[in-house]
């Protein structure tokens, strides 16, 4: 997908980041926790940004993240539930995004029965800073 | 100096008539397309704004628990994000009060608690899913006062497994007894019992009610995966002056009235369903897990839930009305429309004649996010209007010359 016109039609930024994950607020209840456990952990990363879509609330979010201990919430976006599905997302799983150079973004739902795809977005995170190739 | 002072006037005159005129076409602008204001004369008697302090926030997609407190007359909300529970003051829409529960130490309710039921300020029972087996009990302050475990031997291979219901009608108590409403089973064979556990919080025996059984008859492949909470939701309500019970399952026509051990069906059914669409449909046409067939039925009739107003003697039951057609047509032109969904709210006596049905849409008011009763009637939850920051409840009118 090209994720520069999803952005500026979202109206959020990436810096150097490696990786976005789009977290469908109201989407599967176990994938939400999961996001949740992932985002707490590694929140302070400089290689992930997180985004909302499908949301009731933007404010009950903030306010989640607040009481989970991030006061800081400039790390996260909110995106209309209309412009994720118009780009592929998902409204009920995780999707994850690998941010290439040229504009454009691989696009993983973070659905594997085995876990293996969050497993992998960890071992990702923990590996020194490496700009994707497609 | 004079004829500076006779334009400047003259200028204030015109930009006020401006100003004027501009109000009175806004005015009438909105009484004739403001679907709300209309609908607000029509079918609320009264809208109170609950004012949200900057911890608390509207309920989510599956919607929260609101439920009405006789002995303080406050109105309890539950707010998932601090996990507590915020009592507001009907008048004035401030909050007043707060339940904290914790998750740590002696008086944690563990798990990812999201349903209470308010008896009095020193039994308020709270369910915790990931402890599906246990109901806690605590007091206005948040202390734990009792656990009920009604694990089962068999693990629940054989009978519904114990997810509560969500936003209303899940939890009754009475005297010594409650009684849980869970989610009807998707496996045919855990339905041979009803969904329905009963509990003696004296003796703590527990078993879940032989009748009235659930969906026996339906071929339950024809509900999507995934239709938990709009098809397999049990409802109940309670008459205490006579001691019956009445439980409502979203694909049946009838009500199930308990009393003494012995189950009566009653017909109550909406003049505005005439089956449900998911039941008959040629599966054909789309694969039973294809996303387009999933997104077509969701829209099929359902009943939501029963509920006895003790102050008014009357029962309300709620049915969100056939979309099947509407989705389709949407699906298929791949339209980006948004379709409202459409409600009826039936009104019965207690002895559950019905005297009346009030339709209305998903523009005026979300009742699966937010329901509750008060000695004032019935009262639901109204769509996100005014920012985040405040959280709207209408009190339903009715006509009853139906």
């Amino acid at each position: 997908m090209d994720y520069s016109l999803f952005l500026k039609e979202a109206g959020f930024e990436v810096d150097n980041e490696e990786f976005m994950l789009v977290i469908p607020q109201n989407g599967c209840s176990t994938c939400v926790k999961k996001s949740y456990g992932f985002l707490l952990k590694n929140y302070e990363s400089p290689k992930i940004k997180y985004v909302f879509t499908h949301y009731s609330s933007q404010k009950a979010i903030k306010v989640r993240l607040n009481v989970l201990g991030k006061e800081d919430v400039s790390r996260i976006g909110f995106i209309d539930l209309r412009v994720a599905l118009e780009n592929g997302l998902s409204q009920m799983y995780p999707s994850l995004l690998e941010i290439g150079k040229d504009g454009k973004a691989k696009v993983t739902f973070m659905n594997a029965e085995d876990g293996s795809d969050w497993q992998w977005l960890e071992e990702q995170m923990e590996q020194d800073s490496e700009p994707y190739k497609f | 100096m004079f004829w500076k002072l006779n334009r400047a006037i003259k200028l204030i005159v015109l930009i006020m008539r401006k100003l004027v005129l501009c109000f009175l076409i806004a005015k009438v602008c909105t009484v004739c397309v403001g679907q709300t204001v209309q609908f607000t004369n029509e079918v609320f008697g009264k809208v109170i704004d609950l004012k949200l302090d900057n911890e608390t926030a509207m309920p989510w997609y599956f919607g929260s628990v609101f439920q009405y407190c006789d002995d303080t007359d406050l109105l309890a909300y539950w707010n998932g994000i601090t996990k507590s529970i915020k009592y507001f003051d009907l008048e004035s829409g401030e909050t007043v009060k707060e339940t904290k529960l914790s998750p740590y130490g002696p008086e944690a309710i563990p798990g990812e608690p999201y349903y209470f039921y308010y008896h009095n300020k020193d039994s308020i029972f709270i369910f915790s899913e990931f402890q599906n087996s246990k109901l806690f009990l605590v007091n206005d302050r948040g202390g734990k006062v009792d656990t009920f475990d009604f694990e089962a031997k068999d693990g629940y291979r054989f009978t519904p497994f114990p997810r509560l219901t969500r936003v209303s009608g899940a939890i009754v108590v009475h005297k010594e007894h409650f009684f849980l409403s869970f989610n009807i089973s998707e496996q045919k064979e855990r339905n041979s019992v009803a969904p329905v556990l009963k509990y003696n919080m004296v003796t703590k025996e527990h078993g879940f009610l032989k009748e009235p059984g659930a969906y026996r008859d339906l071929d339950l492949s024809r509900i999507p995966k995934g239709g938990q909470h709009e098809f397999y939701e049990s409802r109940l309500a309670f008459n205490a002056d006579n001691n019956e019970m009445v439980i409502n399952y979203p694909l049946s026509q009838k009500l199930y009235v308990l009393r003494d051990g012995i189950v009566k069906e009653v017909e109550a059914k909406s003049k505005s369903v005439k089956g449900f669409e998911l039941l008959s449909r040629d599966k054909n046409r789309f694969e039973v897990n294809d996303v387009g067939y999933k997104k077509i039925v969701f829209g099929s009739a359902r009943y939501f839930g029963i509920f006895y107003d003790q102050y008014n003697k009357l029962f309300y039951r709620l049915v969100k009305l056939d979309n099947v057609s509407k989705t389709e047509s949407k699906y298929l032109s791949n339209s980006k429309k948004y379709v409202p969904d459409s409600y009826s709210w039936m009104i019965f006596d207690s002895g559950l004649s019905k005297k009346t049905e009030v339709l209305f849409t998903s523009r005026e008011a979300t009742p699966e996010k937010g329901v509750f009763v008060s000695p004032k009637g019935l009262w639901v939850l109204l769509p996100n209007s005014k920012g985040e920051d405040i959280m709207s409840i209408g009190l339903l009118k009715f006509n009853e010359k139906d």
